[in-house]
């Protein structure tokens, strides 16, 4: 059985109410969406607090997920995401957060502890986000760490609205024919 | 799907894909692409990964040894999972007739208090939005201008309500807008999107009171699909409707096919 196959099964046990379902995706995607909430929150406390309102969300919203447009394991850090957003949004300032912890490093193909992990996916990632120009790369993650509008993104770097859709644009394009379709973990 | 159409909606793809869009964007860029947009469809086809990439780009991180079991016990307290609602199945005419009466009803009665709470915000938003929009016209005659000093009124008018048109089974993808409506003085101002149309249709605005369609005039509509329209006497409708005709409006005076409905007080 395939990860995305095992992934659908443990849902639909979800589903049905029985945590057994819910603890088996923990086990397997906790730590990926610890990960994102925390390069969000930049407190691990605060990407604690969001990493267990989206289980719960999860939980709650289970019947909510379409096979067809994600995987589990999207769906699942689509969640994560959303949480540590809203998460950091009700923070009183973006001060508070940005004294905490520094953001964790973005990754690096030629990053040693990412050689260490043994993780080729991991590292075709990063190879694939190496591969963008730099604006492209900095716009897309921006849109998706920071949960920042075309507009907002455009006000932040000072660029114009129409430059911004298109590297966002551009960029997702060659991301996704760079980034491998097959199973993800 | 003419250029300008298709521009708006790869800003919808990118917004989806990156997952920035609210509910009622999402709402509308997915029944755009379920109605068989190919281009959206492949962009849809690398979200995914997409998403995961970006995921897997960040270290991953140890949750707390204790994390796993509060997230349990707050599930066990939560309750069992919601059940899956059933998408909505296609209707006929009178069968959306129906279901629009129903809802205004509904609205009306049971819905009541929820939206005096939400009106406030999504007045606020909504009238920004409005504002925001008729502001951005550069160019006006002297007609045009008091046309727009009357709407602006409106907008700014704290007895008015927005109103937000629920799309039909009917409707093309991402069609919408709101309207303005202020009870009292029973003036409006109806704002569309995407009222795209060949040359031999046209959309008709109609109100609803007491359960009969009444016309108020065809809905006039630029080159990229925009419509802006002060109706300076609405009546007094439950709703108001936007129906798709031959060019010109309706003939026999009953709406051909229903795209839009905005409930009054929904």
């Amino acid at each position: 059985m395939s990860t995305q196959d095992a992934d659908r099964a443990a849902l639909r046990r979800m589903q049905s109410g029985d945590t057994s379902g819910l603890e088996e995706l923990y086990d397997r995607y906790t730590s990926l969406m610890l990960g994102v909430s925390r390069r969000i929150l930049r407190s691990d406390d605060d990407a604690e607090e969001a990493v267990q309102e989206a289980w719960i969300y999860a939980w709650k919203r289970s019947g909510r997920f379409d096979a067809q447009r994600s995987s589990v394991a999207g769906w699942l850090v689509m969640i994560a995401r959303s949480r540590a957003l809203d998460r950091y949004r009700s923070l009183t300032s973006r001060r508070r957060v940005e004294d905490q912890a520094p953001p964790p490093e973005p990754s690096h193909g030629d990053d040693p502890a990412h050689e260490l992990h043994g993780d080729q996916l991991r590292q075709h990632v990063a190879r694939a986000l190496d591969s963008l120009d730099a604006n492209h790369r900095r716009v897309i993650e921006t849109a998706f760490f920071d949960g920042l509008s075309h507009s907002e993104i455009a006000t932040r770097f000072e660029t114009p609205l129409g430059t911004v859709k298109y590297w966002i644009r551009q960029g997702l394009k060659r991301l996704g024919d760079q980034l491998p379709q097959e199973e993800w973990r | 799907m003419n250029e300008n159409r298709e521009h708006a909606f790869l800003d919808l793809a990118t917004g989806f894909i990156l997952g920035n869009l609210d509910e009622l964007e999402e709402r509308r860029f997915l029944e755009h692409v379920e109605a068989g947009c190919s281009t959206c469809e492949e962009m849809l086809a690398n979200a995914d990964a997409v998403r995961l990439g970006l995921a897997h780009a960040t270290p991953p991180a140890q949750p707390s040894a204790q994390l796993k079991q509060r997230v349990l016990e707050a599930v066990a307290a939560a309750g069992p999972p919601a059940r899956a609602l059933p998408k909505p199945a296609r209707t006929n005419t009178a069968q959306r007739w129906a279901m629009a009466a129903v809802l205004i009803l509904a609205v009306g009665l049971g819905w009541y208090g929820w939206t005096q709470r939400q009106r406030g915000d999504r007045l606020q938003n909504d009238l920004a939005a409005l504002q925001q929009r008729l502001e951005e016209t550069q160019r006006f005659s002297d007609a045009e201008i008091a046309q727009r000093d009357l709407q602006l009124e409106l907008v700014r008018d704290p007895n008015a309500g927005c109103y937000e048109f629920a799309p039909q089974p009917d409707a093309p993808a991402g069609l919408g807008g709101k309207v303005l409506f202020n009870p009292a003085t029973r003036r409006a101002v109806i704002a569309l999107d995407n009222a795209t149309l060949p040359a031999n249709r046209d959309y008709e605005l109609w109100r609803i009171e007491d359960g009969v369609p009444v016309s108020l005039g065809v809905l006039p509509r630029d080159a990229e699909g925009a419509v802006v329209l002060h109706v300076a006497d609405a009546g007094n409708p439950a709703a108001f409707a936007v129906s798709e005709e031959l060019a010109g409006g309706s003939s026999g005076g009953t709406p051909r096919t229903v795209v839009l409905v905005a409930a009054v007080g929904g």
